[in-house]
This record gives structure tokens, C-alpha cells and sequence, in this order.
């Protein structure tokens, strides 16, 4: 990949606060289109306010440093903005909402992208046929679809509804906020699959996960795993690394790069 | 206070039995803050700016709509005002017989609590009718009737009556004047249902919106072995709205189910915001295996107030009974006000009861959630506004051919849309 084009992401000196307290503490994280990033880091380190730092979500303020998207300033977009840029974030613990279809709301999602693109709305009928397609490819029980968004659900049908979303709304960078937690061995293996089939040239990935395990399951090797530590980047390298996190801890690698 | 005699004078042109209903209502009195029902709903200063001024034109009013003159107001029953005949075969209309069986079901259906309003509407409706479904029937077409909002007031009273094995579906629509009126306007329903053996009642109650509205709606249910009434209720909010249900379950397996999906926005003109609403359901076990099933679910605007009064007895003997009672409330912002009591009275322990309370906001992670999806924070409330009052019809079996659910769900898509149209969910 040649670095001298625009970073699909790049972050800057980032520094946040959650309720005033300073959680992401200097983040540099540069990702080139196509590239796909590894995060890994001890509970607590702020990897999932990293996430929502860059996603927008309220009550999480950014007090230095900057996060381009496609060269554009995220920081002054709101969350739907942010979507419609191009961001997607994969939840750590998406939310449910009852009272709303499942597909009534993927619908919406997918119409509203397709208005932006100047694209005919899909009717319910022709939506549903896109969505079985696409449920099929991961695959996901087709009864989720009919239920509430993610009420109800377990842990890993939440997550399997992340990836179809993921699916749906082709975006330009995805991150995903540890989508391999709570899944089964079979589920994680389709999941990998899932992830490996929406890569192109052009989108990128951050994959935030605790386990060695999604990495080996990928049939191409991730292009960098950084290690996350008290709200920074504190080592990067290639695949090995997180190999190497596997058999070390978190604790030898991170006082090592200390 | 003002008492009922000067607010609902008995007009010299009512029958005997229609002043008998009304010389009841007065004998029972005006309620006030310390009956408890209406502790939260108290009628000072409320009522008598409704219909003191207006006290004359009662007997006017009711003279013109006797006199099919009054097109705006009243009753309408096929977009026609009602006559007495029958317009749909099986189904009686019966204007004469009302007030007596009428007066004896709310009497019956009332625990001592005072409620003077079905009595009212039974001796001051301009068009008090009989709805008669014979034994068997099965009544295909829903059934609409329509109440307007007027400057004078509008009283109906209504005793549906289904035989054995009888079915009907019925629309009981509250809606505003085509040509708006000039002052707020008192519309008082009683509703009275015997439902037979066997029999079946769907009943959607659709409360439009009327910005000044003031609606007391009091419903007296009896039912009978294995007869079931199904009632959803949608209300777009008035400026004061008062539902009071009765249900008598006398009848071994009825059941009950009753759903209701409220909207409590601010009105357009910021003059008059505000939305109060009472509902207040009282549902009485006597026989063994009988069944209810209660939700309400009320999304809540900034100037909206809320109470949910519920209330399950359990006779004694009346045993495998199973009573659910829930009034859920989404407070959209905070002065939105929500005050819900549901109380349950057992006599013994074969019952398999439950009651619950759930009063929330809008969640700032679901909204978050939706957004990052692409979903504007407009879309985003209203996703979650809709599905929170949806969740009170989903569990219908959705027929799309079914003509009442149709109405149904075209009355719920109105009270969302009322959110949109007052801009309350920016
Ligand atoms: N809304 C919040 N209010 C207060 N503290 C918060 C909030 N969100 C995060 N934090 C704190 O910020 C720190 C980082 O949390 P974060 O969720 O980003 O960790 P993480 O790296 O994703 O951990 P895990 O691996 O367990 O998911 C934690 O100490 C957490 O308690
Ligand atoms: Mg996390």
C-alpha cells in the first residue's frame, strides 16, 4: 500500500475525556484504504472510547488532537453524519430497541443510504430479497430478522446483527468493537469469513478484540496489531505480535514498550 | 363547587328514564380531589370553563341534532347521524331501551366510586342508542361511530349488547370538528357492554386529536362464560382526557385484554400545550378461570401528565384466575410528568397475578445506536417512540385483510404522527 495517499483514517494526538476524566490520552492511528488494523489492549484501556470518540457519542469530549476520515474533520460531525461519511461501528453491546422490526429498521437504514447515493428506494418486497441473500451469506438465523432489533437476542445473534448491518451499508471504514466476544467456535469461524468477504481495495477495518483466535481465523493476515494500553497506542507491529501477546500477556509486552 | 344541576340541567324535553339517569348522576354529585380515583384529575376550575357558559345551549344543541340540522356534531354511525333502523343485518339500533339497562351496568360495574359522568352522558345524550347483535350473529363489517367535537357539548351513551356466540368489531372514534370550533368542548361517552356467552367483542377506541378537548369516556363491561372483549385504545391526546373502565368478569374462562397506546404531545399552538390524561381500569375476577390482560403504554411530552390508576380484585372462589396489569410511560423530556398506581386485591391464593410499573426516558445509548446507523436524530426518536407504543398492538396476530386491524394501526401511525407534527421529537 503506498503511504503517500490520504489515510482512509487518521488520528492525531488524540486526547478525550468521559466525565472528566481523561480516559484517551495522546492516540496516533493511521489506516490506509484496503488495510486492515488489529487493537488490542487490557479491559479498561479505552478502546472502546476510542470507538465512540469516533463515532460521536455524546458525553465523550475531545479536548486535543483530531480524527480525519477521508482527509474530512470528524470531530465537528454529528453521529449520522459521521455514518454517513462513511464510518461504521460495530457495538460491543449494541443496543435493542422494542417495538421495532428488525427489518422495518434495516429498511430504513438501507433506504436512507440509497436516498444519499441518489439511488430508488428498495420496496419491502425487494428488500427482503436483498436481506435473505445477505443473511444467508453469513449466515444468520433467518428468525432474527422478524424479530425486535436485538431484543431478546443473545450475545452472539446481537453480534451476528452487527455484522449483517455491516454488510448492508458497505462503508468505508469499519470498526468493530470485539463483534467475536460471545460468539461459539462455529459462529466465530463464519464471522471471520463474514469480515474477510467485505474486504475490498477500498475499505478499511479496526478490529478490536481480546483474542488471538479471530486473527488465526482470518484467512489473510491482518496488516498491523497495536497494542492498546492507559488510553494510547503503546506498541504496533505485524500479526506476530498479537501472537506473541498470546503466549506473553499484556503485562511484559506493555512494560517492555514502557 | 359547582354542582351538576346547574352544569347538566335536565332539559324539559327528556323522558322519564333519561331524567331518572340524570337525577342519579346528580344524587352521586360532582367527584373532587378527594374521591380517590380522582385525586389526580381534580375538576376544579376545569369543568365549569367547558360548559357553565354553555349550560343553555344543551337542550339547543340536542334539539338540532334531533332535528338532523347539526351536521359538524354528534353522533355518526356509516357517516350518517343515527336512526332507528338497522344498517347492517343482525345489528339492532335501538335508541328507547337504553337508559334503563344502561343505568343498571354502571351501577353494577362501579365499586362504590363516584363518576357521575356515563350517568350524565345516559340522561343528556342527544342520540343514546342500543347496539344489539342477536345470538350468532357474527358481524363481519366494523362498525364506526363517530363522536365530534362542538362548541356545545356532545353526550353519548351506548349500550352494546352482544347474545350468545355473538361477534362484532366496533370503532368508537372521538374526533375533532371539520370546521373548527371556536372554544374548548366537553364530549362525554358512556359505553355499557354486555357481552353473552361465547361472544366476541373487538372494540378500537380512537381518540383524535382535539387541541382543546375535553373527553370523559366511561366504560361499564360485563361478561359473560367465555365471552371476550378486546379492547385497543389509541389517543392522540386531548387538553383533558379521562378513561374510566369497569369490567365485571362474571363469566367462567372470559377474557379480557385491553391495550392502549397513548400519545401526550404538546399542542401545535403553544398557547394551549399541555396534554392530561387519566386512565383509570378497574377490573373485578368473579369467576373461576377468568382472565385479564392490561397494558397501557403512554409516550409523554414535555407538557404532558400522565396517571395510570389499576386496580384487579379477585373474588372469593374465583380460583385459576390470571390477572396482568402494566402501564409503561416514555418520558420525552423532563417535565413530562407520568403517576401510575396499580393495585391488586386477592382473596386467595389460586390466582397467578402480576402488576407492573415502568416509567423511562429516551434512552441516550438506543438513540446513539440508531444514529450511528445513518438514522437522523429525528428518525432516531421516532423509531424508538413508535416502537415503544407499537409494542402495545404486536402481539395481535396481524391479518393485513382484517379490516379492523387496518383501522388500528391507522389510528396508531396518527398519535406518532403527532409527535412529528409538533416537532417534539427535535
Ligand atoms: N461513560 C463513562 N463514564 C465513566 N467512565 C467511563 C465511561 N466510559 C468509559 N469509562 C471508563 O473509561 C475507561 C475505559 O473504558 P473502555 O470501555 O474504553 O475500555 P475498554 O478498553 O473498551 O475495555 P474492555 O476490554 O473491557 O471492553 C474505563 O476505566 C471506564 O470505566
Ligand atoms: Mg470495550
Amino acid at each position: 500500500m503506498s503511504k503517500s495517499k490520504t489515510p482512509v483514517l487518521e488520528v492525531r494526538g488524540l486526547h478525550a475525556t468521559v466525565e472528566g476524566e481523561e480516559i484517551l490520552q495522546g492516540v496516533d492511528l493511521s489506516i490506509q484504504a484496503g488495510e486492515m488494523h488489529v487493537l488490542m489492549g487490557p479491559n479498561g484501556s479505552g478502546k472502546s472510547t476510542l470507538t465512540n470518540v469516533l463515532a460521536g457519542r455524546e458525553g465523550y469530549e475531545i479536548t486535543a488532537g483530531e480524527i480525519l476520515l477521508d482527509g474530512q474533520n470528524l470531530a465537528v460531525l454529528s453521529p449520522e453524519e459521521r455514518a454517513w461519511a462513511g464510518l461504521f461501528l460495530g457495538f460491543q453491546y449494541p443496543s435493542a430497541v422494542e417495538g421495532l422490526a428488525n427489518t422495518t429498521f434495516l429498511r430504513e437504514v438501507v433506504n436512507g443510504k440509497r436516498k444519499r447515493e441518489g439511488k430508488e428506494p428498495l420496496d419491502p418486497l425487494a428488500f427482503l430479497r436483498v436481506l435473505r441473500e445477505e443473511i444467508a451469506k453469513i449466515p444468520m438465523p433467518e428468525h432474527l430478522i422478524r424479530r425486535n432489533l436485538n431484543v431478546g437476542f443473545s450475545g452472539g445473534e446481537k453480534k451476528l446483527n452487527e455484522i449483517l448491518q455491516l454488510a448492508l451499508l458497505e462503508p468505508r471504514l469499519a470498526v468493530l468493537d470485539e463483534t467475536d466476544s460471545g460468539l461459539d467456535l462455529d459462529a466465530l469461524r463464519n464471522v471471520a469469513s463474514a469480515i474477510h468477504r467485505q474486504r475490498t481495495p477500498e475499505r478499511s477495518f479496526l478490529l478490536i478484540t481480546h483474542y488471538q483466535r479471530l486473527i488465526g481465523a482470518l484467512e489473510v493476515a491482518p496488516d498491523r496489531v497495536h497494542i492498546f494500553a492507559r488510553g494510547k497506542i503503546v506498541r504496533s507491529g505485524d500479526a506476530k505480535l498479537a501472537e506473541q501477546l498470546e503466549q506473553q500477556g499484556y503485562d511484559a509486552l506493555i512494560s517492555e514498550a514502557a | 363547587m359547582t354542582d351538576l344541576a346547574t352544569l347538566f340541567p335536565a332539559g324539559s324535553g327528556l323522558d322519564p328514564r333519561r331524567s331518572e339517569a340524570l337525577m342519579a348522576a346528580q344524587a352521586l354529585g360532582l367527584p373532587s380531589a378527594q374521591d380517590e380515583a380522582w385525586r389526580w384529575s381534580g375538576l376544579a376550575g376545569r369543568l365549569a370553563v367547558l360548559v357553565s357558559s354553555e349550560s343553555s345551549s344543551v337542550a339547543k344543541g340536542q334539539g338540532e341534532v334531533l332535528a338532523g340540522r347539526q351536521e359538524d356534531a354528534g353522533i355518526v354511525l356509516h357517516g350518517r347521524n343515527i336512526e332507528k333502523h338497522s344498517l347492517v343485518e343482525g345489528l339492532k339500533l335501538n335508541q328507547q331501551e337504553v337508559c334503563a339497562p344502561f343505568m343498571q351496568l354502571v351501577a353494577q360495574a362501579r365499586h362504590g366510586e363516584k363518576n357521575p359522568f356515563p350517568l350524565v352522558a345516559a340522561g343528556l345524550a342527544e342520540n343514546s342508542f342500543l347496539l344489539e347483535v342477536a345470538s350468532g350473529q357474527k358481524i363481519r363489517q366494523p362498525q364506526k361511530i363517530t363522536l365530534t367535537n362542538a362548541s356545545t357539548p356532545t353526550h353519548a351513551a351506548c349500550l352494546v349488547r352482544l347474545d350468545e356466540g355473538a361477534e362484532l368489531d366496533l370503532i368508537w372514534r372521538i374526533a375533532p370538528a371539520q370546521t373548527p370550533t371556536a372554544q374548548a368542548a366537553l364530549i362525554n361517552y358512556g359505553l355499557a357492554i354486555e357481552a353473552g356467552a361465547g361472544s366476541r367483542l373487538r372494540l378500537l377506541l380512537a381518540e383524535e386529536e382535539v387541541p382543546d378537548g375535553f373527553v370523559s369516556g366511561g366504560l361499564a363491561l360485563s361478561l359473560g362464560e367465555a365471552a371476550q372483549i378486546e379492547i385497543l385504545r389509541c389517543g392522540n391526546g386531548q387538553r383533558f382526557s379521562r378513561l374510566e373502565l369497569d369490567a365485571n368478569l362474571c363469566g367462567q374462562d372470559s377474557y379480557l385484554r385491553f391495550r392502549g397506546a397513548e400519545s401526550l404531545s404538546d399542542a401545535k399552538d403553544s398557547q394551549q400545550s399541555g396534554r392530561h390524561s387519566e386512565t383509570v381500569l378497574r377490573v373485578l375476577h368473579k369467576a373461576v378461570r377468568s382472565r385479564s390482560s392490561l397494558l397501557c403504554k403512554t409516550a409523554v411530552g414535555s407538557h404532558g401528565d400522565h396517571i395510570f390508576q389499576g386496580r384487579a380484585e379477585i373474588a372469593e372462589g374465583a380460583k385459576e384466575v390470571e390477572a396482568a396489569m402494566t402501564s409503561k410511560a416514555l418520558l420525552l423530556s423532563d417535565t413530562a410528568k407520568s403517576r401510575n398506581k396499580p393495585e391488586l386485591e386477592i382473596c386467595h391464593d389460586d390466582v397467578a397475578c402480576s402488576h407492573g410499573v415502568a416509567v423511562s426516558d429516551l434512552q441516550p445509548d438506543m438513540l446513539f445506536y440508531l444514529r450511528s446507523r445513518g438514522l437522523d436524530e429525528v428518525s432516531a426518536r421516532r423509531a424508538v417512540v413508535s416502537g415503544f407504543l407499537r409494542e402495545a398492538v404486536q402481539d395481535d396476530a396481524v391479518l393485513d385483510e382484517d379490516l379492523f386491524v387496518q383501522q388500528a394501526q391507522a389510528a396508531l401511525e396518527a398519535s406518532l404522527l403527532q409527535f412529528v407534527s409538533s416537532g417534539e421529537l427535535t
